[in-house]
This record gives structure tokens, sequence and C-alpha cells, in this order.
């Protein structure tokens, strides 16, 4: 198989827009157009997400997590937890939702399985974002949350169409972490109306430059890539995993070791991983 | 020409390349290495402005010898040469600051060479401990190879973790073994040309 010519056919179907996304996550899009539409109300945006439960759900317990609600007081209502989130932080949730119905495209249980280990790692990554861009790289807390949410929607496609091309998850994927994570990534991230930061976070991250000590947006995501107690499974199929092996990255911030910021966030990094996996 | 401002793929272009054995200070060129389980540090001084890159590793210990005493001679020698060729350029001790790199596993792993890079690493750690040169930022261990973009001028140093394939691996391995031989062969006069304070 020339997995070049796949990825590239890969990346060209979703530059054309021709991705068909379950039920659930046409509910999802609705809501994301309504956070476009500057006259969308509160009320109207919550019966819209009251009407699709998983959304429902993940924003209910985002609001009740420790990074939204430190002071403890759970909420059981949409309405309320809109409210409490504001529309940045429902555009994230919108999103996880679609990236997440992804997981159902494919007809394959064993791909299923492997994009259910792949929003694994998104969700470390993107609670690890949030924390990291607030206490060590300054930046938007919930941009980071966003760029770490979509950062693997390419390699969530591939295994979503991987069943249209038998033999591709299991032949050699180091073409994927060169150029094709790239490729099929762009593509994905522009037909989802990604904005223009986001992707130049993005692409930082396949760049994989991380400056030391950490500063922009790009630096927070690959950061909390890097940290991430799980990483994609695409890297374990490319032969190219951790294999177990730890690292031992460190920064000093201000007065204070990046080690011992994030042993002191775990908490809060914790309730929005449980929250997102959910 | 302001480096910093180029995306990292021109800075990778435009930088020198520091092999194994090798440091190097330049007053504006950026400086670039690629490492398996050696370790590169970069040290700056933030007021003069100086900065430089070494890339060196701990020859194997042997048991029952003097060699391990030689083998951290030898990682003192790299730190010294780079450190002693900063001052001489003006930098100041006390207002050096290091970044530093490196010691990965990219091939056996179940072998010896395992403890390779976690040594190269902790023998980073401690000089720099002693000599009281805090350390900023710091990627080490794992199994990937590393790429490190150094800016002298300004200091700000770029890693990247690489995804290593066999072939890679080998390459680097080779010209890391390489390196390693000619420690192992070095006859015992490095004392001479080190000045330790």
């Amino acid at each position: 198989m020339d997995v070049q010519t796949v990825l590239e056919t890969i990346a060209a179907d979703a530059a054309r827009g021709e991705m068909v996304f379950p039920t659930h996550a046409q509910i999802a899009l609705r809501v994301q157009r309504a956070l476009d539409d500057p006259d969308c109300s509160l009320e109207q945006l919550s019966t819209l997400i009251a009407a699709e439960p998983i959304l429902s759900a993940k924003v209910v317990g985002i609001a009740n997590s420790v990074a939204y609600n430190p002071s403890g007081r759970a909420m059981s209502d949409v309405r309320s937890a809109v409210s409490r989130l504001g529309f940045n932080t429902l555009r994230s949730l919108v999103t996880a939702v679609i990236i997440r119905q992804m997981q159902e495209m494919s007809p394959s249980p064993e791909h299923r399985a492997l994009a259910g280990r792949l929003w694994e790692h998104t969700a470390h990554v993107a609670a690890l974002a949030r924390v990291i861009a607030r206490r060590v790289t300054k930046q938007d807390p919930e941009a980071a949350f966003f760029a770490g949410i979509v950062h693997e929607v390419g390699a969530f496609y591939l295994i979503a169409r991987a069943a249209d091309f038998p033999g591709l998850l299991t032949s050699n994927l180091e073409q994927w972490c060169g150029t094709g994570e790239a490729q099929v990534g762009r593509s994905v991230l522009q037909a989802l109306g990604v904005p223009a930061n986001i992707l130049t976070a993005i692409e930082k991250l396949w760049d994989g430059y991380l400056a030391m000590p950490a500063t922009s947006l790009g630096d927070t995501l690959l950061l909390a890539d890097q940290l991430a107690p799980c990483e994609s499974p695409l890297a374990e199929l490319d032969g190219m995993s951790r294999r177990g092996m730890t690292a031992d990255i460190d920064l000093l911030v201000g007065q204070e070791m990046l080690s011992a910021i994030l042993a002191d966030s775990a908490e809060e990094v914790d309730s929005l991983t449980a929250a997102l996996k959910n | 020409m302001d480096y910093s401002q180029l995306p990292t793929q021109e800075i990778e272009r435009l930088a020198r390349t520091i092999h194994p054995g090798a440091w190097a200070i330049e007053p504006e060129r950026p400086l670039a290495t690629l490492l398996g389980s050696c370790v590169a540090v970069c040290l700056f001084d933030p007021q003069a402005r100086i900065g430089g890159l070494n890339h060196f590793m701990l020859p194997n210990i042997r048991r029952g010898s003097n060699d391990d005493v030689d083998s951290l001679l030898s990682g003192a020698y790299a730190m010294e040469a780079l450190l002693n060729a900063l001052l001489q350029r003006g930098a100041k001790k006390t207002r050096l600051q290091a970044k530093a790199f490196g010691g990965g596993t990219i091939i056996n792993v179940a072998g010896p060479s395992m403890s390779i890079g976690l040594r190269n690493a902790e023998f980073t750690k401690e000089w720099l401990a002693r000599e009281e040169i805090p350390l900023l930022a710091a990627d080490f261990l794992g199994p990937w190879s590393r790429k490190v973009l150094f800016l002298p001028a300004s200091g700000d140093a770029f890693c990247r973790r690489m995804v290593t394939n066999m072939a890679t691996a080998e390459t680097i391995a080779r010209e890391e073994q390489g390196y390693a031989a000619t420690l192992v062969q070095k006859p015992k006069t490095t004392d001479k040309k080190i000045e330790l304070f």
C-alpha cells in the first residue's frame, strides 16, 4: 500500500468537506452554528443543547468540575451550566462532542477502540493545556483547552476512514508523523471552521519544536501533548511509542518549577479530564 | 539578523551543526545538534548576551578500575571547556543560566544502553548544581532522539523530540559510538588541559 497516496486522498476528501457525521454530531453542529450567531440567546442555546443528551451531560459535567467550579457548588441544569461556562467553553465542548462522534463513523470495533484511546489522550492534553496556559505560559486558558480538544482531529478522521483503505493502520505510518498528520489535520480543521490562532498553535505542534521556556499558545499545546500520561495510540502503531519510558521535562516558571505547578494542579487536571472522558 | 524572529525551520536551516564531543560559541549564528543518549547543555549570560552549546557523553564505566573517576573527569572536561570559553569572552559565571537536553534511549531498550542516557542526564544536573548554575529548562530521557536549536545572542532554545526510525537511530548511535570510542582511547593527559575551579 502506498501510504502517502492514501493520506493525500483522505486529506483531499476532508478539504472538499465530504465529512458525514452521525446524528448526535449533527445536533452538535447546529449548536456550533447557533454559537456563531450573534443574536442567539442563552435560552435558545440551552434548549438546543438540552435536546442532545451527550452534549448536555458534558456541559453540566464540565460546569461542575473543579476547574470551573472551585467552590464546589454543584448544578444540575443545562441553563445554569451554560451561563457558568460561557460561549467560548461551550464552543470547545460542542467541538469535543463532534470529534467524539467521529468514533462512531468507523464500522470496525477495533478502529472504534483505537479512537476511544485517542479520545483519552485528547482529554488529557486539553485539560493539561488549560492549566499550563493559566499557570505557566499565561495564554488564554479557553483557547488552549479548545486547541487541546481539536489537536488530534486529523487522526480521528484517519481512523474513521481507515476501513476504506484495508491495511492502512497496520502499515508503516511513519509518513503520518512526518507530513501526513499535518496534511489531513489541516483539511479537517478548516472544514470544522477552527479559528486562525488555534490553527497556528496546532501547526506549531506539528512542527515539533518546543521553546524552552514555553511561551506561545503553540508551546502550551506542545508541552501538554508531551506531558500527557497517555499518548496517541497512533504513536504506538508506528512503533515509536514511549514504551513505558518516562521523560524528565521541567522548566523554571518564575520561582517555581513546572513539575511543582503540575503536582499542585493535579486535581484540576483530573476533574477536567474525567468530565471530558465521560 | 534577528534570528529569534524566524520560524524554527529557518533557524534550523541556518544553524551551525555541533557534532558529538564538540562545543561552540557563536555571536549570533544559531547552533544545532542532534542527540541520542548524549546530552547538550546551552549556557547563556543574559547580561553580556553571550552563549554557547556543547554535546557530550560520559564514557562507559568498567567495574574494578579507576575509570569511573576518568568518566566523570571527561564529563567535567566537556562542561568546563564551554564554561572557560564563555568566561574568556566576557561572561560572568554568577550570571550564567543553563538549558539542557538529551539522554534518550533510542536503541537496545533492554540492553546496557538503557542507563547511558540516564547517567549523562544525572551527571549534567549534578554538575550544574555543584557549579550553582541554574537549570532553567530541561528535557531528558525517554525513547526519542532530539534536535536542539540554540540562539546564542538571545538564549532562546528549542527542542524537538523526534520520531526515530531504525535507520535514523542507527546513524545517531553510530556517530555517538564513534565518539564514545575516542573517549575510551583518550590518553589520561586531559588534566593538563582542564582548568578546575
